[in-house]
């Protein structure tokens, strides 16, 4: 792969991710605080950002792969315990959710 | 600059070396430990983030180059993973906008927006008040991007350094601390019902189409909350 490949690779990646923001931008002008239609892009964000954390926990790629679905999710499901009981801080909440993982990973990976 | 504006960034600034801050510093520097993996030097490497600032985008974009994809390739997957932002950005201008301000300057800001500020914004807006939300949002955005891009490349270095296990465990602190802030906001019916079903939803579409399941997925539940709970 030459250095000219990766360096057109990282051009096209930027490109791509640029563009929905300037899509998004430019579609914003319809759209205001108050109205239905900020509430309908609202629920389609949530829904996306959702999606992709479940993802994430169940069809991960890259490194997260390697590791055990089941302490993936039981990690996550004991963390949002923590969350609630931690009356939402998520500082800690993230942090120990982190640690919880690290360490069964560690063990039972 | 006025006084304002300066306070209103250097606020936006401190929120983002906070927990938003941390858990992005972790995931970059995870994502530059990859970048060393596919092949990238560390010129590249930072150069990625400092121009394509948004993480999964760049995660497909090595994974491609690992499978000697095609630039076409690259192009059509990093566009299908980041098209996300599109949504998001639709949400976020209306929430910062100043009517004195030029268009450029949301066209500039844009590149800050990612996950990560999104979601610390959407959450907190409602604390700022409508003219320093811009301001706010540039410090934090700006200071999220200044922090990942030194990571990456730190990252880079510290490739085989740490071992496997700590590299998962940080990448797992980005995933675990959106999905604390989510449900941490989770106080009005429709976001919650989306949020529901998306996670139910999104598994199920992955075993059809893995590509667009999370864009599927997202609208779909977004689209049937929408019509339940606000039309």
């Amino acid at each position: 792969m030459s250095e000219t490949y990766i360096y057109l690779a990282i051009l096209l990646t930027a490109f791509a991710t640029y563009l929905p923001r300037f899509l998004g931008v430019f579609s914003s002008d319809f759209v205001n605080e108050e109205g239905k239609l900020f509430k309908f892009v609202s629920c389609i964000s949530y829904g996306i950002l959702a999606a992709l954390i479940a993802r994430i926990f169940i069809h991960p790629v890259g490194a997260l792969e390697q590791t055990s679905t089941t302490i993936r999710l039981l990690a996550a499901g004991i963390t949002i315990v923590v969350l609630f009981v931690s009356k939402k801080n998520v500082l800690f909440s993230s942090l120990f959710g982190v640690i919880l993982f690290g360490i069964l990973n560690l063990y039972f990976n | 600059m006025n006084n304002t504006f300066d306070n209103n960034f250097k606020k936006g600034c401190f929120a983002a070396l906070g927990i938003p801050g941390i858990s992005l510093v972790a995931s970059f520097f995870a994502l530059g430990a990859l970048f060393k993996n596919s092949g990238l030097n560390a010129i590249q490497s930072f150069l990625s983030t400092l121009i394509g600032f948004a993480l999964p985008g760049q995660v497909v974009m090595a994974e491609t180059l690992i499978v000697n994809g095609t630039l076409l390739n690259i192009l059509i997957a990093v566009f299908l993973t980041n098209a996300r932002l599109y949504p998001m950005t639709v949400n976020l201008v209306p929430v910062i906008r100043q009517k004195s301000r030029p268009r450029w300057h949301y066209y500039f800001l844009a590149h800050f927006i990612a996950v990560t500020s999104w979601v610390y914004m959407l959450s907190n807006y409602d604390k700022i008040t409508k003219e320093s939300r811009f301001s706010f949002f540039l410090g934090l955005g700006s200071t999220l991007w200044i922090l990942s891009t030194l990571a990456t490349v730190l990252g880079f270095y510290a490739a085989g350094i740490l071992s496997a296990k700590v590299f998962v465990a940080l990448i797992f602190l980005n995933p675990i601390y959106f999905m604390c802030m989510i449900v941490s906001v989770l106080n009005k019916s429709h976001i919650v019902a989306t949020v529901f079903l998306s996670v139910i939803l999104a598994p199920i579409l992955f075993l059809v189409t893995p590509d667009w399941s999370v864009l599927l997925a997202g609208t779909i539940s977004g689209i049937i909350s929408y019509f339940i709970f606000i039309r």
